[in-house]
């Protein structure tokens, strides 16, 4: 580990201890945004250990939020099992599913991959809507189990966490090599010996198993939920959109991204009820024509300063 | 029996017949040159034999082992390699970590292993100075050097490669040739291909000729240049 | 086959008219920009409402807003790619995707605030009317919009394979670099095409107010509909945009009928899956690959 990686952790390190300590100081209103930025950084950092490494865009991560709510929603309303059970079980549903669609689909290119999973998220959520033998349908399902607003702070804090602690253990790992190679030049990569369908899919599945208990849990909060509300399209461009803007295929990118673009929500949506998503629309655009190496990217430029730098 | 044999490999594409039934052999510390113009079906020989491409016909032998449609990454672990003939270094990365995905990779090294191993094969190719350096940075020539660092971290028993020697100066090539030729004492078995008849010949103990996708010529390379049908491919028929 | 299904099937190819139509917008910028315009079907709802408020404000014909949204779309599209597709062409895909998607927030959002999420409706003294054989129905103005439609990807076919402009069009996505080395504008080509793509999409959306009724939302499915098109028909080739969109038509007002709407949607978007992992090119195998 070189010294600058051993800094950036030392930095997340107390940053995390901070953050633990905060609820014990901090009013509601912050402890329930910060837990909604948590569950973002989440997401999106999920989607940036698969895509931001790898390059492949995949525009239908929201399948995975989708099936971890609704197989753990499931669980716990048919077969009474407790969240902390229910949750895991989904990561593990959105796993496997992931293992079936990436097996196929992560031999497509470019657009390709992402209209394919994008296309098979919408049909997800289609036969969500209309099973409702199983799923209840567009009548949506109301979750019985929720836990305190503090456990999901928590939760979502650790998960953030883990998925954060996991990109930067791939970046410095065996595998970070074999998915920036990838990225760079995939039929290179297998000349030297890179089984690229193996290594891309092992980080798809780990990366839906993550999506799927964020899912499942973010079900539970809400209490009640409909197909269109998990499977939504907005949550897969949210993920993109936060690793873009925080710099792709960095450790720290989806952090900065999912924490400015949630504040920025929160801020816009409380005062401009109508407009805010406008506002949102602009700020995308004026980022990829500005800064399209992603705010940290593109400002540390910049300033010649360059923490995210990849190495 | 040899360390690497193509049987009566045949590949085409749509109308095109890229190769005809193609034999080689090539034995265990060996140099073999495969030339043949433009087009004659060397590129699509060497991609058959990695896994790139699926032969229509045919099987590849190495070591011992049937490896005919595996994929190229298993290909690779086995120890078999290929240089391209566009060089593809992987820009984003380092010099020195476009080294270690092939010692990770191809080897299964440990990172510290390749590191340690990298940094010597950067050492013998002679790009010891530009390790740290962006992959996307360094000249064409030292390009081509990353090209053949990158195959030997993977461990190989042969490369093949791929018109290595292109868009060099003179200078340049000869330091390569020289290179190639140290790999071959320590052991390393080379089919190469060029353009550059000169080079092959200078290097090859065998040179096979493709011309259209089949064999024309096989043996030493004095016997070869004499054959008449190997002038006719090269230069036309009025000059054979 | 009952006289129903008949029905369902004529409906479906009347309305993979318009699928085609601005489908081959899509395809157009696609093929030649590399650039998957997820604001495509916003352009397609600004061309609609453009026809709505002419007809409600002037009273105009919906026909004759048809050289208006055409005219005004393209301008739109061409500013749109000046000012800031441009910015993402030869990039990294997914920088388009992001761009376009942004650019589709702030369309979609500012026509809901501008006009509000009421349905409205366009109908004239003849949108009644219809051809009757042997118990079906084709209503007149459906037919019409099915052969402008025709007639305008036919045009579009035309202009790219026998016009200066196509040729310039042409040359520069087959090779960027060469076009120019050859003295095409690049960067005017792009804006044309754009502007080009948007402007069928335009028509397309004063079309389709034949069919529906118009709103705000109702522009991303349209994108998404136009991303079934060009994969069966293929990337980057026009006149497979014909062909998908016909099929696709077909498909979905058929599923409709056998099924429910929802089940149709959901077979509509595993066949596109389906046909992505089994023929990329599209079904005639003209499309790009990557």
């Amino acid at each position: 580990m070189n010294a600058g990686g051993r800094r950036s952790l030392y930095l997340g390190l107390a940053a995390a201890a901070a953050l633990a300590a905060l609820p014990a100081a901090g009013p509601a209103y912050y402890l329930q945004l910060l837990t909604i930025v948590f569950y973002w950084i989440g997401l999106a950092a999920c989607w940036n250990l698969m895509c931001g490494y790898t390059g492949y865009i995949d525009f239908g991560s929201a399948a995975y939020t989708g099936i971890g709510a609704y197989v753990a929603g499931l669980l716990m309303l048919r077969l009474g099992l407790p969240l902390m059970a229910a949750a895991p079980l989904a990561g593990l549903g959105a796993g496997l599913v992931a293992l079936a669609v990436g097996w196929p689909t992560l031999r497509l290119r470019g657009a390709y991959f992402a209209i394919a999973t994008f296309a098979l998220a919408e049909a997800l959520m289609q036969v969500c809507e209309e099973w409702s033998g199983l799923t209840e349908g567009g009548v949506g399902i109301t979750i019985p189990q929720r836990l305190a607003e503090l456990s999901y702070y928590w939760l979502y804090l650790g998960l953030a966490g883990l998925v954060v602690g996991l990109t930067w253990w791939v970046e410095h790992h065996k595998h970070g090599y074999g998915l920036k190679a990838i990225h760079q030049d995939e039929q290179a990569a297998a000349q030297v010996g890179v089984n690229t369908h193996l290594v891309k899919l092992q980080t798809y599945v780990t990366s839906a198993f993550f999506i799927g208990i964020l899912g499942a849990l973010e079900g539970s909060r809400l209490g009640y939920f409909k197909p269109d509300d998990v499977f939504n399209v907005h949550i897969t461009i949210k993920m993109v959109i936060m690793s873009l803007l925080g710099g792709m295929g960095t450790v720290l990118g989806p952090v900065i991204g999912a924490s400015f673009l949630q504040l920025v929500e929160d801020f816009l949506g409380a005062r401009f009820l109508n407009y805010y998503l406008v506002i949102i629309g602009a700020i995308i655009v004026g980022v990829i024509i500005f800064l399209p190496r992603g705010i940290a990217g593109s400002l540390g430029q910049r300033l010649g300063w360059r923490p995210w730098r990849r190495r | 029996m040899s360390l690497l044999e193509a049987r009566g490999l045949s590949k085409s594409f749509g109308a095109l017949q890229a190769l005809e039934g193609v034999d080689l052999k090539l034995e265990q510390g060996e140099i073999l040159g495969v030339i043949g113009p433009n087009g004659s079906g060397k590129t699509t020989l060497f991609n058959c034999m990695t896994g790139s491409l699926r032969p229509d016909q045919g099987r590849v032998l190495f070591d011992g082992r049937d490896i005919t449609g595996w994929p190229t990454h298993r290909i690779c672990q086995a120890g078999l390699v290929k240089t391209s003939q566009i060089v593809r270094p992987f820009l984003g990365m380092s010099v020195l970590e476009n080294v270690l995905v092939g010692g990770l990779y191809g080897q299964g090294l440990s990172l510290r292993l390749a590191r340690t191993q990298a940094a010597g094969i950067l050492e013998q190719v002679g790009l010891a100075e530009t390790a740290q350096r962006p992959a996307g940075s360094i000249t064409v020539a030292m390009r081509r050097r990353l090209e053949l660092a990158r195959c030997l971290a993977t461990g190989p028993q042969v490369i093949l490669l791929d018109e290595n020697l292109a868009g060099l100066t003179p200078a340049e090539i000869a330091e390569a040739l020289e290179l190639l030729k140290r790999l071959n004492a320590q052991g390393l078995s080379l089919v190469v291909v060029e353009h550059v008849m000169q080079a092959v010949m200078g290097i090859s103990q065998r040179v096979m000729v493709l011309d259209y996708g089949q064999k024309i010529a096989e043996g030493p390379p004095a016997q070869v240049v004499a054959d008449r049908r190997v002038i006719e491919a090269f230069l036309g028929e009025e000059y054979a | 086959m009952s006289a129903l299904v008949i029905q369902s099937l004529i409906n479906g190819v009347l309305m993979g008219g318009i699928y085609a139509l601005y489908s081959a917008g899509f395809s157009l910028i696609f093929g030649v920009m590399g650039v998957v315009n997820i604001a495509h079907g916003d352009l397609l709802m600004l061309g609609a409402f453009l026809t709505y408020w002419m007809f409600v404000g002037l009273g105009l014909d919906p026909f004759l807003t048809l050289p208006f949204s055409l005219l005004g779309l393209f301008v739109l599209g061409y500013l749109m790619q000046r000012l800031a597709i441009h910015r993402v062409v030869g990039a990294p895909p997914i920088m388009s995707y992001i761009l376009t998607f942004g650019t589709h927030l702030m369309i979609s959002n500012l026509a809901l605030v501008a006009w509000t999420a009421d349905p409205r409706t366009v109908t004239t003294a003849y949108s009644g009317a219809h051809l009757a054989i042997a118990g079906l129905t084709v209503p007149w103005v459906k037919l019409i919009t099915f052969l402008i439609s025709l007639a305008v990807v036919g045009a579009l076919y035309l202009l790219l394979h026998h016009s200066q402009m196509g040729r310039a069009i042409q040359a520069t996505s087959q090779d960027r670099e060469m076009a120019r080395l050859s003295g095409i504008k690049v960067d005017r080509v792009y804006a044309l095409t754009f502007g080009l793509g948007a402007a069928i999409t335009g028509l397309a959306g004063s079309l389709v107010v034949a069919f529906r009724d118009v709103d705000p939302g109702m522009g991303l499915p349209y994108t998404i509909i136009a991303f079934c098109v060009v994969v069966l028909g293929g990337m980057g080739y026009i006149p497979g945009a014909l062909v998908g969109g016909l099929i696709l038509g077909v498909t979905g007002s058929v599923c409709t009928l056998l099924f429910t709407p929802g089940w149709s949607v959901a077979i509509t978007f595993f066949l596109l899956y389906l046909m992505l992992l089994l023929r990329p090119a599209g079904i005639m195998g003209k499309g790009i690959v990557e």
